[in-house]
């Protein structure tokens, strides 16, 4: 990898910084909460992963991020400072000068974020000129040497395919291109790898990184390979139920996850050095976001609330506090504002 | 003993389109929504391409207009229809058995044509040449009947699970759909039996009457395995169907995948990126490589000796979940994928190939002109061992 995970080098202004966002959707069955209060900062240059359930609001939050939600019948509170600047009232209008320049989105479903009848390479091409002033012909050079960077092969002739024409893997390559084209601060990559093999992940993986140390770009690295966390992210963000339950370095989330879902998660992985014995998945499912009950989200499906007294798992939401010891870091849970009672739990 | 599937020579290959890169201006020009109305479905059944079209026209909540002319006339469509030059060879002579109850593992570089492979076996798309047949039969001549039990009896879970849902269909109706359209009445009732299989993936009583908007990646992918399980099927190609989910639901997917094929015998062909889920649930493994099969054999044995340069390097790429883990001796490749459109004569992983490099004259020689043909598609397995070590010691 071209970033080695080292520890956070903390800069006083943050990049960006996320203030207990909530996002809400009203449907025919009631209010879904899919973000509930998320925190998060990160410093230029770095790059934050985030992780948790499937439905935890991983990509609502990205979408939030990018503003577009602005026109829909969605709810967005909180605050999302971008370089101080407060992204939440801003206007849709007033959102596309920072979309695709300061901040892009890698998506995690290419197909639907590509137009279907527009050859890939115009469709790049087009992203670079909605923020350069430039010839079609220019931008198309733009494009194609884009295709070449991310591993399309033969990208002066792919120029004109179009996206169903592309495998899989070929389409997230090409979204990456369109979203690296105008050189974005802060770059939201919502599980830029997932479609692809391990060998194009590694040079995907390079490229980003490549990028981030040429521009100092920080990025949002959104992905539920945990081997990837491993390998380019300095911090981890781990949301459940649209709440961030834990955030901590790369090691430290390693080393010592503090929140019963993260020490689940680690737990339920398939090991390529290991015998296949059967998977320990967490057993049960996410709280539906309809109606969150009062206590901790995770506590139907946590296998420690008996060590917390007067059932507060059940009756009282934990807050993301710090812990006793001097070396911890935040976690959401009842238990770690204890150290001793943390130690019987493992 | 007769294998449930056999596949033999299966040979796919696409014409190539394009245009100069000039020639999308007038495009750009028109509206966005002339280019929709083009989603209308073609004539060819068969062409992927369409089928993909038509979905996309349904997520993108535009009615298709089923008027094959207008395709035709704008400017888009001739360039759709403009110039065929040369062949993308997706899948060029791929061949491996599947066993009733047994999961086979295929994996590969992004584009190698495995998503293809199982969209042949579906016949979503006719081969150019080569044989499937299941349980003996050649499907190529199955008519009516015989194709609508094939079509039973063959499901496919999707890589993309948010385009193989139709977003104006509710997730119930979704899953109660194959049933309906093959005309079964399970005992109970098809809602009851749709209420089990939704609970079977982990999905709740009241996601019943919700569109797939509402729902993670995560979430439409178990509503595609819920579907593909509603006919009890003897074959299910899974095309990623995991990718999207984190891996406390993929394990529960996995387990569950699992404890179906114990309890029904249902057999796997399972398409996966991520080489520990594959390690861990499939018994043997096919590595593919630009259309052609570099290895295959039991799991065990693949990951425990892989023996092509190719294995070698996709085993050395997997992400380590350990932020502290030992990172040397990694085989990186390098250089762009060759285009299937014009793939590398002899074997055609040579130009990416880190032991070619350090090879003698003469073995590199018939890398470049012989295709081989051996059970391991590498003419130099005895050698590649060691000069692989030698290539790595020289990058680190
Ligand atoms: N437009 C919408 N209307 C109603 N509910 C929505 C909408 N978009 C998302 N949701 C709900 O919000 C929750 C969070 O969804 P999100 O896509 O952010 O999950 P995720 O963490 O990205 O999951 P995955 O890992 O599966 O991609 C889900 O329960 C989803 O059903
Ligand atoms: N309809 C089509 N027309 C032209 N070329 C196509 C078509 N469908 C696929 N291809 C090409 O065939 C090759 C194999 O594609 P396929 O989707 O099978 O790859 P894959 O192995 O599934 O990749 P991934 O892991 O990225 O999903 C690619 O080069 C792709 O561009
Ligand atoms: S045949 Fe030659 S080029 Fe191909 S994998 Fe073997 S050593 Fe490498
Ligand atoms: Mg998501
Ligand atoms: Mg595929």
């Amino acid at each position: 990898m071209a970033t080695t995970p080292q520890g956070s080098t903390s800069t006083p202004a943050p990049m960006l910084d996320i203030r207990d966002l909530r996002v809400s959707f009203p449907t025919d069955d009631g209010v879904v909460h899919a973000v509930n209060g998320m925190d998060l900062t990160l410093a230029r240059g770095e790059t934050v992963g985030i992780v948790g359930e499937s439905g935890s609001g991983k990509t609502v939050t990205s979408q939030a991020l990018m503003g577009l939600f602005k026109d829909t019948s969605a709810t967005v509170t909180g605050e999302i400072r971008l370089d101080g600047e407060d992204l939440v009232p801003l206007t849709e209008a007033q959102m596309r000068a920072y979309r695709g320049k300061k901040i892009a989105m890698i998506f995690q479903d290419p197909l639907s974020a590509m137009h279907p009848f527009y050859p890939v390479g115009a469709q790049i091409a087009e992203a670079y000129r909605v923020h350069n002033k430039v010839s079609k012909k220019a931008a198309a050079a733009v494009a194609v040497d884009m295709l070449g960077r991310v591993g399309i092969p033969d990208p002066a002739r792919r120029y004109s395919s179009y996206p169903h024409e592309f495998s899989g893997g070929m389409r997230q390559r090409a979204m990456i291109a369109m979203a690296l084209v105008c050189e974005p601060e802060l770059l939201i990559a919502d599980e830029p790898t997932t479609a692809l093999d391990v060998t194009v992940q590694a040079q995907i993986l390079d490229l980003l990184g490549e990028l981030q140390s040429e521009t100092g770009a920080s990025v949002i690295m959104v992905t539920h390979d945990l081997g990837v966390v491993a390998e380019v992210c300095h911090q981890v963000v781990v949301m459940y139920g649209g709440e961030c339950v834990e955030q901590a370095t790369v090691a430290d989330i390693f080393r010592d996850p503090r929140h019963p879902y993260t020490q689940g998660l680690l737990a339920s992985m398939p090991s390529l050095a290991g015998k296949s014995e059967r998977l320990a998945p967490i057993p049960g499912f996410p709280p539906s976001l309809l109606a969150l009950p009062d206590g901790c989200l995770f506590a139907d499906r946590c296998p420690q609330t008996h060590l917390v007294p007067d059932q507060a798992c059940t009756t009282t939401r934990p807050t993301l506090t710090g812990g006793a010891g001097s070396a911890s870091h935040p976690s959401r849970c009842h238990l770690t504002l204890t150290e001793p009672v943390r130690e019987v739990a493992r | 003993m007769t294998p449930l599937l056999q596949v033999t020579d299966l040979t796919k290959h696409f014409p190539v389109r394009g245009g100069a890169p000039g020639s999308v201006a007038p495009i750009f020009a028109g509206p966005r929504r002339l280019a929709r109305t083009l989603a209308a479905p073609g004539k060819d059944p068969s062409s992927s391409a369409t089928r993909d079209s038509a979905r996309h026209a349904e997520s993108t909540h535009q009615t298709p207009r089923s008027d094959p002319q207008t395709s035709a006339r704008h400017p888009l469509g001739s360039s759709l229809l403009r110039s065929q030059r040369g062949l993308i060879k997706a899948v060029d002579g791929v061949s491996f058995s599947v066993d009733a109850g047994q999961t086979l593992g295929l994996v590969g570089e992004s584009g190698c044509g495995k998503s293809t492979t199982g969209r042949l076996l579906m016949r979503l798309l006719d081969p150019t040449s080569g044989s499937i047949r299941l349980d003996g039969q050649e499907i190529a001549e199955l008519r009516r009947s015989g194709l609508q039990e094939y079509r039973r009896r063959v499901q496919m879970v999707f890589q993309n699970p948010s385009s193989s849902l139709n977003p104006r269909q509710s997730v119930g109706s979704a899953i109660a759909a194959p049933l309906l359209a093959q005309g079964i009445e399970p005992p109970g009732g098809v809602k009851a039996k749709v209420r089990d299989l939704m609970d079977r993936v982990g999905l709740r009583p009241d996601h019943y009457n919700r569109f797939p908007h509402e729902f993670s990646g995560g979430q439409k992918q178990r509503v595609g395995i819920a579907r593909a399980l509603a006919l009890d099927p003897h074959l299910i190609i899974c095309d990623e169907p995991v990718s999207a989910l984190d891996v406390s639901v993929q394990a529960q997917v996995i387990n569950l995948l699992q404890d179906i094929q114990r309890d029904t015998g249902v057999a796997y062909l399972f398409i996966a990126h991520d080489l520990s889920v594959v390690k861990h649930f499939a018994d043997r493994i096919a590595v593919m490589y630009l259309g052609r099969i570099m290895e295959h054999g039991p799991t065990h044995e693949v990951f425990g000796a892989p023996q092509h340069p190719y294995t070698r390097a996709l085993l050395s790429a997997v992400p380590q979940a350990a932020p502290d883990a030992d990172r040397s001796g990694r085989i990186r490749l390098t250089g762009d994928l060759p285009s299937p459109a014009d793939p590398p004569s002899g074997c055609v992983f040579r130009t990416r190939c880190p032991a070619y490099a350090q090879l003698g004259a003469e073995h590199q020689e018939l890398c470049r002109t012989k295709v081989p043909h051996r059970a391991v598609a590498c003419h130099h397995t005895e050698l590649v061992g060691e000069r692989l070590r030698t290539a790595v010691a020289a990058t680190d």
